[in-house]
């Protein structure tokens, strides 16, 4: 059943819980009433974002504790600046990760709709699967608080953080089915092939490829 | 309020503690991971004076630390043959020290598992030898005060190598070796008391000079080359007999004619060199 949409910051709030909680309801009430893509692609820039700001800092921070060791070397002068110098890593980091993100998401949903669309014969658009797409990063929200843990405590929560990160990576692919199984009202199993499958085995091959490439690259200066 | 919108809060609650601690942390909590202080280091001092060994005036070491730093220094105390400061964490194993007197020679082999240890030599007596370190850094000031045939200088996994080199300065050969890491070498000297030689070798990492030095009666000459990578020249004034990417030679305009000349020869095999580059700041000491 179709509830009453609601607005405004409950609204947002409702559709963030929603995608966890109820992402088929959620997915439903996202496509009837024609949202734009203005929002999931704020979702994903915002979630990570702070992701790549966490990781930079998190690297800056071991740098820091190895300072000591190079005042001997480069002096207290080379020292300070390189110091101050290591905040560009968070910013770098950040900006990485939304490239990285955004792209992902882009290829992710394109695999996943030509999938749908024309091996499982699926109805539904390019733009409605990637905007459903770009809600199911919610559950990165877990590995968000995973890096928080692991950044107050790395050896006291680093079990915990990689638990979360699982459950973090499971719910992702339960929403990315459910997102391709309501855009394209294809059965589960379909979606599964389309949402994780196909996905995997394009990344597996492009990861097989670049490997390749590099091997040749690195053939040339040997 | 719908138990969605709850958790919605929870997110948005996470991501705003996440943009404060990503701000916050490097201030608040600092390093990741810390180190002892200095009030928990244990501080040893070991030397050795012409009054407890005499007929001596050759020195030849063999010093290692596995982790940690080694600085170098000379000193105008006449009647010293070495001093040794090591700053150590409490637990750590004391550092072995074996002196051993043959005719003219004392040979003296240092090891010890970690820490820091400030090294300083007198100058009425000639030092030769190997001052080594697995994980960590050597700093050497070669100043006027400073006799010394040989030193080999050499980081063996990781870390770097230092070395200042002084007006009027007396040495044959200094030998640097690092594994993965970098050489930086300052030469302020105008003049130095005989022909010297210099040969700098990175497997992986870089390796830094500053000015290429020069002097009325000193002239230098010197010889870099990068397997893998490249180097960085700034010609100034120097005479360059040739260069490629990978691959440098370079003199003072004086090195043909000069009475005193230094010699430098620069190896990295993944890496790169900047030669003649300004250096802003160099090391003071340890601790």
């Amino acid at each position: 059943m179709r509830r009453r949409p609601s607005s405004g910051l409950v609204g947002f709030l409702d559709r963030l819980g929603g995608t966890l909680l109820e992402p088929g309801k959620t997915f439903y009430d996202i496509l009837e009433e024609k949202r734009g893509i203005l929002e999931p692609l704020f979702l994903i820039i915002i979630f990570f974002s702070i992701q790549g700001a966490l990781i930079g800092v998190f690297i800056v921070r071991i740098l820091y504790s190895f300072l000591a060791f190079l005042s001997p070397i480069i002096g207290a002068g080379q020292l300070k600046a390189f110091q101050e110098s290591l905040f560009i890593i968070p910013i770098v980091t950040t900006v990485s990760w939304i490239i990285f993100a955004l792209l992902l998401w882009v290829i992710s949903a394109g695999i996943a709709h030509l999938c749908a669309r024309y091996v499982f014969k699926g109805i539904g658009s390019y733009i409605q699967l990637l905007k459903l797409y770009g809600y199911a990063s919610v559950p990165s929200s877990l590995v968000t608080l995973a890096m928080l843990f692991v950044s107050l405590d790395f050896f006291l929560f680093f079990g915990f953080s990689i638990i979360l990160c699982l459950i973090a990576v499971f719910w992702t692919v339960i929403i990315l089915v459910v997102a391709v199984e309501r855009c394209h009202l294809i059965d589960p199993g379909q979606a599964f092939i389309s949402s994780f499958i196909a996905p995997l085995i394009f990344y597996l091959i492009l990861s097989a490829l670049i490997w390749l490439i590099f091997s040749a690259l690195g053939g040339l200066f040997l | 309020m719908r138990a969605n919108t709850i958790i919605g809060g929870i997110i948005i609650a996470i991501l705003l503690a996440s943009v404060i601690f990503a701000f916050a942390s490097p201030i608040v909590l600092g390093p990741l991971i810390r180190f002892e202080e200095d009030r928990n280091k244990v501080f040893r001092t070991y030397s050795l004076t012409d009054a407890e060994v005499s007929g001596v005036d050759y020195v030849s070491l063999n010093f290692t630390v596995k982790t940690g730093g080694i600085d170098v220094n000379f000193t105008d105390e006449s009647n010293l043959i070495y001093r040794f400061v090591f700053k150590q964490d409490q637990g750590v194993a004391e550092p072995y020290i074996e002196n051993v007197t043959v005719d003219n020679k004392l040979l003296v082999k240092v090891m010890a598992e970690s820490g820091d240890v400030k090294v300083t030599f007198g100058n009425n007596y000639t030092y030769d030898g190997t001052l080594k370190v697995g994980l960590g850094g050597i700093v050497a000031k070669l100043s006027k005060d400073s006799n010394v045939e040989f030193f080999d200088l050499v980081t063996m996994y990781a870390g770097g190598v230092s070395v200042e080199v002084y007006d009027d300065t007396s040495f044959d050969h200094l030998n640097i070796r690092v594994n993965a890491g970098g050489i930086m070498m300052r030469i302020e000297a105008e003049n130095l008391e005989r022909n010297s030689s210099i040969s700098a070798r990175v497997e992986v990492g870089g390796v830094m000079i500053g000015s290429i030095p020069k002097g009325t009666s000193f002239g230098s000459r010197l010889r870099a080359f990068a397997d893998i990578g490249g180097i960085s020249l700034n010609r100034g004034d120097l005479t360059v007999i040739k260069e490629t990417v990978n691959e440098v030679e370079i003199m003072t305009d004086n090195y043909p004619i000069a009475p005193t000349k230094l010699d430098i020869e620069i190896f990295t095999g993944l890496g790169g060199s900047l030669i003649n580059q300004p250096l802003l700041t160099f090391p003071s000491s340890f601790g």
